[in-house]
């Protein structure tokens, strides 16, 4: 063995020990960290705690949470503005989430409040603000510009080593921040965006993009979806209470085929969504291509697997064994 | 084999080892502390089956402050045999915990504690979302599972200030998309709340509960040891009247 091999094993030697310490460090954190927003001058409501604010075009303002660290351990927070989206569950997100916002989304929220630091390291049983600076936009506008502050501990409780399945429990807190400017009163608005096959965790789904287009929450609707043949008649349906719409965003309505397999097609989805005591009815005819059909179809893990083709090649195979033996059976006969 | 290709390969395997292990980076900041908050704000997680006993459980979170989470079951589905043909649902073992004024351990539902001290019912939300799928190491991920909440009840140290449950039975799907469970309006949610996932479970002897559940589909799971990540979120945001 060289001397540079030796020397190449103790480096990384180091450096196994090194991580292995390390990871010890993570291991012995627990979750213990809160936050307090702290009431703001331009709060609209002061019934409500979380930022519900009044903003002039043009105006500069800062606001302020308190985060408190009470172990006995340096944590690390991380702090986030974020866009109100809509999920699929029909419950508007404001932390990081992975959800569209539709394109008339103008200003979001994250180009009008920032914060910095982005990282909080907080002291053993110490506090600190955690400071978020508005810059309302120049121009006038008409309704809300809505989002959300999270705050989520940097190194969460690392996986406990037990066999099996198991869960580990992540936290975090969320304080909306809901920007008000002009006339607050606007008429709702929804469009049906696209609509279309999907697959999502591992389930066949159609869904259907609801955009909601105005500066204002669309809250307590309920939506009926079908999705039917072209003559009328329904395959699936699904329907869901309590949705509330995020300003300027979409929702991709699922309509899930609980263990169904797609079937290449033409298709018509006919949606309701009633709230604010109006109604919006929505019909689109849509198509599931084959190849879509069969790449989600392999997607889904709840179907059984499809033995069509299997039962026809085996079928065929025992016809011709039949015909060959009887035939082999007639030979016979003959010859005696 | 050569020495030095033997050299490598030892190497290389231990410095996997050592990456397979959470890395924290350690730099201390040792600047700008604020104030000492007060470590007594911290509540007690409380009986599930009646929210007037203290108990001691592995869910304990020792968060402080107005708005609190002071306790989330930590759920494990135990070993199990999963199946290539058929979808399984596995029970979630109950949680062990000490209460106070009895001998030992006793067995109790899996169960989420909030604590509102602002005064006033100011208003909270709670939602759960699964934010990383159930994962063998960093091999494989389990595809299409669900965790099922099941006869949940409330129960609140305030009487007639509990939140309201939001739906019945919740599915909540590896997808990274919130759940609302609780939705304290303006007025409600003061002191303590107890959201309990499954009905009164007392003794030694329950191992499991129906109030939790984990919908496997077949073939999704192999042999070895799955975790995955739920979020719990504690809001203070718009409700349903905006």
């Amino acid at each position: 063995m060289t001397k540079k091999t030796l020397t190449t094993i103790i480096v990384m030697l180091c450096g196994v020990v090194g991580l292995l310490l390390h990871s010890q460090v993570a291991h012995a954190q627990s979750m213990d960290f809160s936050v307090e927003p702290q009431k703001s001058s331009l709060q609209r409501d002061q019934s409500k705690t979380y930022f519900d604010l009044n903003v002039k075009p043009g105006q500069k303002e800062s606001v302020m949470v308190k985060v408190t660290n009470t172990s006995d351990k340096r944590i690390k927070i991380n702090t986030s503005v974020n866009v109100a989206k809509t999920n699929p569950n029909g419950v508007v997100e404001y932390g990081k989430s992975r959800f569209k916002s539709d394109k008339t989304l103008t200003t979001p929220i994250t180009d009008v409040v920032t914060t910095a630091p982005k990282q909080l390291s907080l002291a053993p049983k110490s506090s600190k603000m955690a400071i978020f600076e508005i810059d309302a936009p120049k121009q006038k506008f008409n309704g809300v510009i809505a989002g959300g502050i999270s705050f989520k501990k940097v190194a969460p409780d690392k996986k406990k080593t037990s066999k099996g399945i198991s869960v580990t429990n992540n936290y975090q807190y969320v304080v909306g921040m809901v920007l008000h400017q002009g006339r607050q009163k606007l008429t709702p608005m929804l469009k049906l965006g696209d609509v279309k096959a999907k697959s999502e965790a591992g389930r066949n789904l159609v869904t259907a993009q609801l955009r909601n287009v105005k500066k204002r929450y669309l809250s307590q609707a309920k939506i009926v979806a079908k999705v039917q043949t072209t003559s009328k008649r329904t395959l699936y349906k699904s329907t869901k209470d309590h949705v509330q719409f995020a300003p300027n965003s979409i929702m991709d309505y699922p309509i899930r085929l609980n263990g169904e397999r797609f079937k290449p097609g033409r298709y018509r989805l006919d949606l309701t969504v009633t709230a604010a005591k109006k109604k919006w009815h929505f019909v689109r005819e849509f198509t599931i291509t084959k190849e879509q059909a069969e790449k989600y179809n392999n997607q889904d893990v709840t179907l059984k697997p499809d033995h069509t083709m299997l039962y026809w090649a085996v079928g065929s195979v025992l016809i011709v064994i039949i015909g060959v033996l009887s035939w082999v059976v007639i030979k016979m006969k003959r010859k005696r | 084999m050569k020495l030095s290709k033997l050299t490598t390969i030892i190497a290389a395997s231990l410095l996997t080892l050592g990456l397979a292990t959470p890395v924290m980076a350690a730099s201390w900041d040792s600047t700008a502390t604020v104030s000492f908050t007060d470590p007594s704000s911290v509540t007690t997680p409380l009986d599930p089956n009646d929210a007037a006993t203290e108990l001691t459980g592995s869910g304990t979170t020792n968060q402080s402050g107005s708005l609190t989470i002071d306790y989330a079951s930590k759920l494990d589905f135990g070993q199990r045999t999963t199946s290539n043909t058929q979808e399984q649902t596995f029970n979630a073992k109950t949680d062990t915990v000490q209460i106070d004024g009895i001998a030992g351990s006793v067995k109790r539902s899996n169960f989420v504690q909030v604590t509102d001290k602002r005064g006033g019912g100011l208003g909270w939300q709670l939602a759960a979302k699964q934010s990383l799928p159930f994962k063998n190491g960093e091999e494989h991920q389990m595809t299409g599972t669900k965790i099922l909440f099941n006869d949940r009840a409330v129960l609140g140290t305030e009487s007639g200030q509990e939140p309201t449950m939001v739906g019945g039975n919740v599915t909540v799907l590896a997808d990274d998309a919130n759940v609302k469970l609780l939705n304290a309006p303006t007025g409600k949610g003061t002191g303590t709340t107890i959201h309990r996932f499954g009905g009164e479970v007392t003794g030694t002897e329950q191992e499991e509960t129906t109030g939790v559940q984990l919908v496997v589909p077949a073939g999704a799971a192999r042999a070895g040891t799955y975790n995955g990540t739920l979020t719990w979120t504690l809001e203070d945001t718009p409700d349903e009247t905006v």
